[in-house]
């Protein structure tokens, strides 16, 4: 599904963070991706999202290179096909729950059948992952674990093929951690979605399917 | 290396040097503008003092006869008697005709200088010979007039006796041919002037022996100027004054009378005052008093005796009239009333205090001796020295002022005047003749003396007896009293931050936004040194020692950069805004004190801002972020917007159906609007959920945040809506001649004309035979109606003179009229004053020397700087000090300038005041244009200037006006400046949302969409503000805008586009800074 090609990235302060990373994420596959912080794990799923730019190397989605695309075709990219999970869950204070989920609905115009199929679709997965109740509720009237949930529903709204979580449950506590883990590998089970992981957490990166650790630039080949 | 604070503040301002190099700008131009206004006050004073320097020469001290005059050789005397150098002048006023092309300018000053006027001012190199005149720049200019012209010059008569004193003859207004051989610039003196004004006067200087020429008599003088190399003291001046003074000086003759033996003092004024009789008497106690009076006539039975000189003596002279009706006559008196002792005759004579309405009283006294005409009833001396009567060879000839029914003249009253020529024809008691004949000008036309005191011994018990207070000078230190007028003139300091505060308020604003903007930016490194163990109080200190650092460069250099600003405001006044000051001779000065003032203010003032706001930033560092929010209440909105909307759309309704006129109601529905307007935004921002479709769902992601901050977008808003609608209200609402202005209770009272003469009228224009005489008896003049006043010399104290005003003139006017009217309006009045009836208060004296006053109250508040039931303290015209108690203060009215009075006590006080030189005329409206006409032609002579009473009234609106314009555009500069200011609070508004941007951008929004929404919030913002601040002005001031004044639209709309436009322009700069490489970071955990 999508293939990074001896992808490198450096910065002016912090060198060279990607050094010819090459990786393959097949449909359905989990991984995780531990480092030290400043690894370049949230970099490298940056560049898996569209949302930075390798300074050389290839990324293949569907058999197709993206690294061409302008930034409309980028952000209509990750709308379609990516979904995103950050540590902070960065709810929108001044939207509800509701309106935080079908956000990213909004990201381009979609209408008429496709509009409605995924707003059932949202109502679905809210209901799957408990947080139907929390409809009208502003984000500062739920907890912390109640929110990432919500944030992981945002994220697979749009029916992604592949999401990406970076420290997803580096804010919440152990039970809510699991609880977050559960889900994502059920998401995982249910939808086939990829699901790839930058995390410090072990007990996370345990249960995704393959592991790696990005070290010096380069990702160490599977641990598991 | 050692890490102090110093070394902090220094690498944090070098790393902060985009934001640190705003609020440098901001604060140098903040502190340009402070300082600029400080230094136009400054400059303004100094321009004004070195005005009055200029103006005066080397004068110091001026000694002043006012409408009285002197022998030239008291000067002489006095230089001598003080050492200094001293010159005399006699100063007046007229008109000024270039008779090579026809031009003329109205009240311009005379001055009839002796050879040494130049030589004592410093510029010996001008002379004026005879039959030639200096004109100084100003009257050249406006006489287009070049060196050699011939100028015509015309003048009040220079007599000694007032033209409105009892018998005065009817006099000509003085007048000269000239050659205009000198035009004199400032420098030589030739702004020379005793007034306190700043504005340039026209003035022309005439050699004093053309003027000698002109009278035909010696000439005399009103004016001593003294150089005060010694600093002589007021006190001091008026000692040595008082020594050198002789009676002849105040013109006071000793004559020697044959007939009695006596002597006696007879004045050139023909009437004395009491206060130098007093005087005498002090001095030479066998003074007696007499007062001989014209009688119209003599009668007993049917017989009448016309025109006979009657007089009163003190006791020490007669003792046979021992009652106050008791009567002496002699016997050709006698023979011809067939009257004898014992009998009652009557006697008229016209009233002195109403001699101009030619009242007659009458009076019957019983004769209780008849006498031979011979002795001391043969003294034809005792008639005084009318000019008109003394010297004529017959009746006929008699200019007595008065008219003289020669129809009642025989040919036996021709012989008696022959052969006896002024001899009274009949004796009273002085007690009594004062009672009835003594007027304003004096209760006595001689003082006698027994034959035992000779001339000589007379003469010299007087030299240094007599006080020059009290007869008619008045010694002023006219350099200091200008110089203080000038210090104590219109403070420009504080006028110009008041309208520039709108300026230095975005100054303000923008300051505080960069800080806001600046402490966003730097919060990870606040919030890391409040992790690391610093207190609030080091955080504080350290961001105020960055901050004030900052400040204090930018403090000292804006205040340099304030001479810049100061240079630019003395330009505008001395050209575009010169409607405010009325001259062109404004000069900027800086000194330093006033520099390191404005610096200083400056700095303070943005120490305490920057602590307030540092101090807010500090204190919400300890409290804990609950994240709670209360969202606004959109049904409390939505019932503020339905009440003043309905209370705005009915005001407009109202006014709309009652034909937009009422100024109260206009104002109120604009301000009704302008709320409404906020109150409905407001609501548009609280509005409902999410749409889901299209377009419209990101235009409702914007509203969303603002739902939860709606003081985001409204806050910018009311600022750039509340800036215009200053601007536009101030610009437009223009103080205007309205219908009410010339209504009965307007500012024009209801009258037409305002005229103006140089040279006083004496006559009364309403009445029949004087309207005929001046050519007004014919329609249109017919139709004209009167109000005169009697002005005295003062100096302008209306708001077109910046000086302080102490000595206003004073407008003597018949209350009677405006009582009749209920003319003008007032806004103030003292508490026993009748408020049904307010200018009943002038018919009011609360004791002898103190009398009421009425005045505009812009002259109160800003020329005289005193308020209602206020005492003015004025010398009068024989030196003693008239209480003038402020009753009542007037609307802006055409008074402006004038501290109005009763005109009995400008007769009283200042009866040398001959005459009116002020007229308000009222008739019909569609006739104004031919009144015009008609009294420019008719007092030609007089040097008369004429205009309607609303262009009088718009003279002094214009000052406000220009006031208005400096604010307008200073405002406009203001809020221009502001709305840049708009970039901060996007930048802010940014900084805030940079994670929710970065997020919108990771579910699959482009930057070209958020820069959309953002673009979108903006345009939203300004439009509101910009329509919240342009149409409620309008409503607001529609009277003013339908009626046509002269409101400056081009300027108004120059601000309207320049805001719009570089609003637009701020936006659009700011959401270009929104970059996806900048978001990205956001997504990260902080």
């Amino acid at each position: 599904m999508l293939q990074l090609n001896k992808i490198n990235k450096s910065f002016s302060q912090r060198g060279i963070v990607l050094d010819n990373l090459d990786l393959i994420i097949n449909e359905g596959d989990t991984i995780s991706i531990a480092g030290p912080s400043g690894s370049g794990k949230t970099t490298l799923l940056n560049i898996i999202g569209m949302l930075d730019r390798p300074d050389s190397g290839d990324l293949i989605f569907n058999g197709g290179s993206i690294l061409g695309f302008n930034n409309n075709e980028a952000a209509d990219y990750r709308s379609r096909n990516i979904g995103f999970v950050f540590q902070d869950h960065l709810l929108l204070p001044h939207l509800t729950v509701r309106e935080n989920i079908v956000l990213p609905l909004l990201s381009r115009k979609i209408t008429g059948q496709e509009l409605s199929s995924k707003l059932d679709h949202s109502k679905e997965l809210m209901e799957k992952i408990g947080i139907l109740s929390f409809n009208d509720k502003y984000p500062e009237n739920i907890s912390g674990g109640e929110a990432q949930r919500v944030a992981l529903v945002r994220a697979l709204v749009n029916k992604p093929s592949l999401l990406l979580a970076d420290e997803p449950t580096g804010s919440l506590d152990k039970k809510n951690a699991e609880t977050l883990c559960d889900l994502l590998l059920e998401m995982n089970r249910l939808f086939g979605i990829s699901v790839l992981v930058a995390t410090h957490s072990e007990g996370l990166s345990d249960r995704m399917k393959m592991k790696f650790r990005l070290e010096n630039g380069k990702l160490l080949s599977n641990l598991k | 290396m050692k890490l102090s604070l110093f070394r902090i503040v220094l690498k944090s301002i070098r790393y902060n040097r985009k934001p640190v190099t705003n609020q440098f700008i901001i604060i140098a131009l903040l502190a340009a503008i402070i300082t600029g206004s400080i230094l136009t006050g400054f400059s303004v004073k100094q321009s004004l003092i070195k005005s009055a320097e200029t103006k005066l020469g080397s004068t110091d001290l001026v000694i002043s006869s006012g409408l009285r005059y002197f022998s030239p050789s008291l000067a002489e005397r006095f230089s001598k008697k003080s050492n200094t150098n001293s010159i005399s002048l006699l100063e007046t006023t007229g008109y000024c005709l270039n008779l090579g092309n026809g031009l003329k300018t109205m009240n311009i000053n005379i001055f009839g200088i002796s050879k040494d006027f130049f030589s004592f001012q410093g510029s010996p190199q001008i002379n004026i010979n005879s039959g030639e005149a200096a004109v100084n720049i100003s009257l050249a200019k406006k006489l287009n007039l070049r060196q050699g012209d011939e100028i015509s010059i015309s003048f009040r008569q220079l007599s000694d006796i007032p033209s409105s004193s009892p018998f005065a003859p009817s006099t000509e207004n003085g007048s000269v041919v000239l050659k205009a051989s000198v035009l004199i610039s400032p420098e030589n003196c030739g702004n020379f002037s005793l007034g306190i004004n700043q504005i340039t006067p026209d003035n022309v200087f005439i050699n004093c022996d053309d003027l000698k020429n002109i009278t035909g008599t010696a000439v005399k003088v009103n004016r001593l100027l003294v150089k005060s190399e010694n600093d002589l003291t007021l006190k001091k001046t008026s000692e040595l004054l008082q020594q050198v003074l002789i009676p002849e000086d105040i013109g006071l003759n000793i004559r020697h009378i044959l007939q009695t033996g006596e002597n006696e003092i007879v004045s050139s004024r023909v009437f004395i005052d009491q206060v130098i009789y007093d005087g005498i008497k002090k001095v030479v106690p066998e003074a007696e008093p007499v007062i001989t009076y014209l009688a119209n006539s003599f009668s007993h039975n049917n017989n009448s005796t016309p025109y006979s000189f009657i007089s009163a003596v003190g006791t020490g002279l007669q003792n046979e009239i021992h009652s106050k009706n008791d009567i002496i006559i002699n016997k050709w008196l006698a023979e011809d009333l067939h009257a004898s002792e014992n009998d009652s005759i009557s006697i008229a004579w016209y009233n002195p205090g109403k001699m101009e309405e030619l009242e007659e009283s009458a009076e019957k006294f019983k004769i209780t001796k008849v006498v031979d005409i011979k002795g001391i009833y043969s003294d034809s001396l005792l008639m005084p020295e009318f000019p008109g009567i003394a010297g004529k060879e017959s009746c006929s000839d008699w200019d007595a002022g008065i008219k003289i029914k020669m129809d009642r003249i025989r040919k036996k009253d021709e012989e008696y005047w022959k052969e006896f020529r002024g001899t009274p024809k009949a004796y009273i008691r002085y007690e009594k003749g004062k009672e009835i004949w003594g007027n304003n000008f004096g209760p006595l036309t001689a003082i006698r003396f027994p034959s035992k005191i000779n001339a000589d011994d007379i003469k010299k018990s007087l030299i240094g007896k007599l006080e020059p207070e009290k007869t008619g000078f008045t010694v002023r230190n006219i350099k200091e009293e200008m110089i203080k007028a000038a210090r104590e003139s219109v403070d420009f300091t504080s006028l110009f931050i008041s309208l520039g505060f709108f300026l230095i308020f975005s100054c303000v604003l923008l300051l505080v936004l960069n800080v806001n903007s600046s402490l966003d930016t730097r919060e990870r490194q606040i919030s890391t040194l409040f992790s690391i163990g610093f207190r609030n109080r080091w955080i504080n200190t350290l961001l105020f020692i960055e901050t004030g650092s900052i400040a204090l460069v930018g403090s000292l250099i804006g205040a340099v950069a304030g001479m810049g600003i100061n240079w630019l405001i003395i330009k505008g006044l001395n050209s575009v805004w010169i409607g405010a000051v009325q001259t062109d001779a404004l000069v900027s000065f800086s000194d330093f004190s006033n520099i390191a003032y404005g610096f200083i203010s400056t700095f303070i003032f943005i120490l305490i801002i920057i602590a307030f706001r540092l101090r807010r930033y500090s204190s919400n560092l300890n409290k804990v972020k609950t994240g709670m929010h209360n969202f606004a209440s959109g049904s409390k909105n939505l019932w503020l917007l339905s009440i003043t909307g309905f209370a705005a759309i009915t005001a407009i309704i109202i006014l709309f159906t009652t034909g937009f006129n009422s100024r109260t109601l206009s104002f109120s529905a604009g301000i009704l609007t302008f709320l409404s307007l906020i109150f409905l935004w407001r609501q548009y921002i609280l509005r409902g959920n999410l749409r889901r479709s299209g377009e419209a769902i990101t235009f409702e992601i914007a509203g969303k945040y603002f739902r939860y901050h709606p003081s985001h977008a409204l806050a910018p808003a009311i600022f750039i809506a509340a800036g215009l609608f200053a601007v536009i209200i101030t610009g437009v609402n223009r103080l205007e001649i309205s219908n009410s202005s010339l209504g009965t209770s307007g500012g024009t009272g209801g009258y037409l004309i305002w005229a103006e003469t140089a040279i006083p009228v004496k006559e009364d224009l309403n009445i029949k035979e004087v309207k005929r005489s001046f050519g007004l008896y014919e329609n249109p003049g017919n139709e004209l109606s009167f109000v005169q006043g009697r002005s005295t010399s003062g100096d302008n104290a209306s708001c077109l003179n910046l000086n302080h005003v102490a000595s206003p003139p004073l407008l003597g006017i018949d209350p009677g009229q405006f009582m009749l009217k209920r003319a003008f309006s007032f806004s103030g009045l003292i508490a026993n004053a009748d408020k049904k009836n307010p200018w009943s208060v002038l018919t009011q004296r609360p004791n002898e020397n103190t009398i009421y006053g009425v005045a505009d109250q812009t002259v109160l508040d800003w020329g005289l700087k005193k308020s209602i039931g206020d005492t003015l303290k004025i010398k009068t015209e024989s030196g003693q000090i008239l209480d003038i108690v402020i009753a009542g203060g007037l609307e802006s009215s055409v008074f402006q300038g004038y501290l109005l009075v009763n005109k009995e006590n400008v007769l009283k006080f200042f009866p040398s005041v001959s005459g009116n030189s002020l007229f308000l005329a009222e008739g019909k409206s569609e006739n104004t244009q031919k009144y015009i006409e008609l009294l420019e032609n008719r007092f030609e002579n007089y040097g008369i200037t004429v205009s309607t009473t609303s262009e009088r009234l718009s003279s002094f609106f214009k000052v406000t006006n220009t006031y208005l314009s400096v604010f307008t555009i200073l405002g406009g500069l203001g809020l221009i400046l502001g709305i840049a200011g708009l970039g901060f609070v996007l930048k802010r508004n940014y900084n805030m949302r940079r994670r929710e941007f970065a997020l919108l951008m990771a579910t699959g929004f482009t930057g070209k969409q958020i820069r959309k929404i953002v673009l979108k919030e903006h345009i939203f913002i300004l439009i509101s503000g910009f329509i919240t601040g342009t149409i409620p002005p309008i409503i607001a001031t529609f009277p003013s805008i339908r009626n046509g004044s002269d409101i400056p639209w081009m300027s108004l709309g120059l601000i309207g586009i320049m805001v719009f436009l570089i609003g637009m322009a701020t936006i659009f700069y700011s959401v270009r800074q929104i970059k996806q490489t900048s978001l990205i970071e956001s997504l990260r955990r902080e």
